[in-house]
């Protein structure tokens, strides 16, 4: 029930690539495993000062939703969260718009990468 | 084959030379000095692969061949992607290979806003000629790719100038085409003719002791740690690329018009989808570049892979699997411009510097004015939609639809990227805004040399790395001449 950087980068992958990318049905959890394994291998070669900043704003995302809901993100049902990635999405705080951003374009990166490049 | 590196017992040795960096710069003036008998040691912070290793334009590419995965970003309003090699060649290694000499007019420039001398045309030809050799710089022998020739019959239609751009590939009998690159090339040379090569090692820090520049080092071990090396040498040439040299020179205490000009190629794209076939699995790189209204702005295809264009639709999420449901109808392009400036600023604690970059209003201008020609252009090439990388703007499919791109692109909803980064240290004999003299010699710093695209004076308005070899040619003669 607490708030966790993996968990957010897998629960944020599963929700983007479900939501925007063809494909990407249910069952195929070992290809969105496998992108948010990707991510999670880009957030490491991120540039150091980077890093922390964007894990604490990772998991401050993860456990925003802890007061209204009593769970993280990542343990939200995929439309709750969904709805909240939306949300915010469209925020006029650009700093969060810009963590969205990183999460969607490694996703769709990573998904079309997946399904393209390995041929999987 | 990746030139073999040197073991790892030269870790605490020296030469009379030592060169940071392998890309063109680097690989260049390396070959030359080994060449001409001089005792060369190479250091590159990248792993050393051949360029057959990866699949070009793949994730596996950017991991192993790409400094930070190719994530990297100048932080400003728009922040801009930009990607940087690192692995031995730099740069050469995972581009499109396109080349281009610098352009006359720009040349020119660079003489009269930095006092830039014996660089003319006439000049630099026999740089530019010795390294189109040595690339095997070409047009392609058979028809350019799909999606390069639309671009190309749009500018057509339209009455503006369009060319293919030669590429460095050298092709076999067989008409096989291999792409060169600086371990196809001058680094084998390099190591034929003596030069050491140390890989996978970092310089953090240089210092001048008793006419000696002492290089403070840390190197990957195979175990996956880090163990700290020191080189020695006579003379340094710094060629890291246009982030790393200016961080390296600042962190070690050289200041002076170091790092605070830092330029881009801002660069806006478009996906382009259009009801015949122009992109296929594995297609080729493309070679068309509309010239019409260049240096100001250029037009150009990119890389066309499904995860690249998904990349290019992230402002568009509505149409996304649409477009990629239908990939081989789209292809990306787009719009490069000269403007802006940034920074180059080493942090305390990290070893990644803060690079940041601003774009003014004119400069948004500019990029709105490059989407519009870029649009009419892909509209004129027979394209039924649009998809500029513009958040809240639409889609476009029709000449009508132009108007509704802003004389100039609001910052918080563009979404920019580069491949060119150079200035950062820009060379000439106007001290008052040069880090360098005409030849790379750090002001105030004996034997102190940059052989990068950071000693371009602005932005060259083309793919930079001709000219960053051309002029690492001309430098490194006048070295061993005596004359620079």
């Amino acid at each position: 029930m607490t708030p966790s950087f993996s968990a957010a980068v897998f629960a944020l992958t599963y929700s983007i690539v479900r939501e925007r990318c063809a494909g990407a049905e249910e069952g195929s959890t070992r290809l969105l495993n496998r992108v948010a394994t990707y991510i999670l291998g880009c957030h490491s070669r991120l540039p150091d000062f980077m890093r922390v900043p964007l894990r604490l704003a990772t998991i401050g995302l993860d456990g925003s939703t802890l007061l209204t809901t009593g769970r993280p993100l990542h343990l939200l049902s995929h439309e709750e969260r969904w709805r909240r990635i939306e949300r915010w999405r469209a925020s006029r705080f650009s700093p969060l718009r810009n963590v969205l951003r990183f999460y969607e374009g490694l996703a769709v990166f990573g998904w079309y990468g997946e399904v393209h490049e390995d041929g999987a | 084959m990746a030139p073999e590196a040197a073991s790892t017992s030269y870790r605490n040795g020296g030469a009379e030379t030592v060169v940071l960096g392998s890309g063109p710069g680097g690989a260049v003036t390396a070959c030359l000095l080994a060449e001409a008998g001089r005792d060369v040691l190479l250091v590159e912070e990248g792993p050393s692969l051949a360029l057959g290793d990866t699949e070009s334009f793949s994730r596996d590419e950017m991991r192993r061949k790409y400094r930070n995965g190719g994530v990297t970003v100048a932080l400003g309003n728009p922040s801009i992607a930009y990607a940087e090699g690192r692995c031995l060649g730099g740069g050469s290694e995972v581009n499109s290979g396109l080349y281009h000499r610098t352009p006359p007019e720009v040349l020119d420039r660079w003489q009269t806003e930095f006092g830039l001398r014996d660089a003319t045309e006439a000049d630099l030809a026999p740089h530019f000629e010795a390294c189109e050799r040595d690339l095997n710089v070409s047009l392609l022998p058979a028809e350019a790719p799909p999606a390069s020739l639309r671009l190309h019959s749009g500018a057509e239609h339209l009455g503006w100038r369009s060319i293919e751009v030669p590429r460095w590939y050298r092709y076999d009998a067989g008409g096989q085409a291999r792409r060169q690159s600086m371990t196809e090339t001058y680094l084998p040379r390099a190591v034929q003719a003596g030069c050491r090569i140390v890989p996978q090692t970092r310089a953090r820090v240089i210092r001048r002791e008793a006419g000696q520049f002492k290089i403070h080092c840390s190197q990957d071990t195979a175990d996956g740690g880090q163990r700290q090396a020191e080189f020695v040498a006579k003379t340094l040439v710094v060629a890291c690329g246009a982030v790393q040299t200016p961080a390296l020179l600042r962190r070690s205490g050289i200041r002076d018009n170091i790092g605070r000009t830092l330029h881009f190629h801002p660069t806006i794209k478009v996906v382009a989808r259009f009801p015949e076939v122009v992109n296929h699995a594995g297609m080729g790189v493309p070679v068309h570049q509309v010239k019409e209204f260049s240096p100001r702005i250029g037009l150009g295809c990119a890389i066309s892979q499904p995860p690249h264009l998904a990349l290019a639709m992230l402002d568009h999420p509505e149409a996304l699997a649409e477009v990629l449901a239908d990939w081989q109808h789209c292809a990306v392009y787009y719009a490069m411009t000269l403007g802006g400036a940034g920074s180059v600023t080493p942090l305390p604690v990290f070893a990644d510097p803060l690079v940041r970059f601003g774009l003014s209003a004119g400069d948004m201008g500019d990029l709105a004015t490059g989407l519009r020609r870029l649009c009419e252009c892909l509209l004129a090439a027979g394209a039924d939609l649009l998809f500029p990388t513009v958040r809240g703007l639409g889609p476009i499919a029709c000449e009508a639809d132009l108007a509704k791109i802003p004389p100039a692109l609001s910052p918080g909803a563009t979404s920019l990227m580069t491949i060119h980064a150079f200035s950062s240290c820009p060379m000439g004999e106007d001290a008052a805004r040069t880090a360098t003299d005409s030849f790379g010699r750090v002001r105030d710093v004996p034997g102190l040399r940059i052989a990068d695209a950071s000693i371009l004076c602005s932005p060259p308005g083309v793919n930079p790395q001709g000219s960053v070899m051309a002029f690492a040619r001309r430098n490194a003669l006048a070295l061993l001449e005596g004359r620079g």
